[in-house]
């Protein structure tokens, strides 16, 4: 994986992403013009998502800080690098599982422990995993049985060791 | 049923933040991996409910 597209994309603010909002922005004040009522209900959704991404945010802004300051890049090369253990799998296909929120506010966390020699396998099994849902297995069970969500969530943590080794496997030609 | 696991895993709205955060590369093999396997992992529990049911 490219590590310049990393510090790119960390470091340097994008002139497209601030075209974008602006083009959002004037979208959004055209519709309200228009269609006053269904464009407060939509801002209305939108903050609504914003609400809860927050404690996610805080999360993953906690997680980074701490990764940051208390863990040192050689433990997370030992833990999560190429010589991984079974430890670090376990570890990984955890945290997937657990991890709520929208996926797009887990990146900045993966990116940084890639960063500090964590294997790209992993960060594909991190976000593999993370369609394994807790939450909603009960919910599962219900209209499906035990035994389909059983059965589902084996071949998905079969799927995502897979797509973790093929990441290992095609990773020189990935950057 | 099994394609259950295409819906999180694989989002293309978020293909464009994947992409600036790890890379273009990554980004695209990974979703077309997960495109895959989402196939494969129907296929493997209809086969499987098939064999136990």
């Amino acid at each position: 994986m490219n590590k310049n597209n990393h510090n790119k994309a960390a470091s340097k603010p994008s002139k497209t992403g601030t075209y974008f909002l602006y083009a959002v922005l004037i979208l959004y004040l055209v519709l309200f013009i228009y269609k006053a009522e269904q464009t407060k209900h939509a801002l209305l959704i939108s903050y609504n998502i914003f609400m809860q991404t927050i404690p996610i945010f805080i999360l993953v802004i906690v997680f980074m800080a701490v990764i940051g300051q208390l863990i040192k890049r050689k433990q997370v090369i030992d833990l999560l690098g190429k010589d991984a253990g079974i430890k670090g799998w376990l570890l990984v296909a955890t945290a997937g599982i657990l991890s709520h929120g929208p996926i797009y506010v887990w990146y900045p966390l993966l990116q940084n422990l890639q960063n500090n020699g964590m294997r790209n396998g992993f960060v594909s099994l991190f976000l593999y995993n993370r369609a394994v849902k807790i939450p909603t297995l009960p919910m599962m069970i219900y209209y499906f049985g035990i035994v389909y969500v059983l059965v589902f969530t084996f071949w998905m943590l079969v799927a995502s060791i897979i797509q973790a080794k093929l990441t290992d496997l095609f990773d020189p030609y990935l950057e | 049923m099994g394609g259950n696991s295409l819906a999180d895993n694989q989002k293309f709205r978020s293909i464009p933040a994947e992409m600036a955060f790890l890379g273009n590369k990554y980004a695209i093999f990974r979703n077309i991996t997960s495109f895959i396997l989402s196939i494969l992992v129907a296929v493997a529990v209809v086969a499987t409910m098939g064999v136990i049911i």
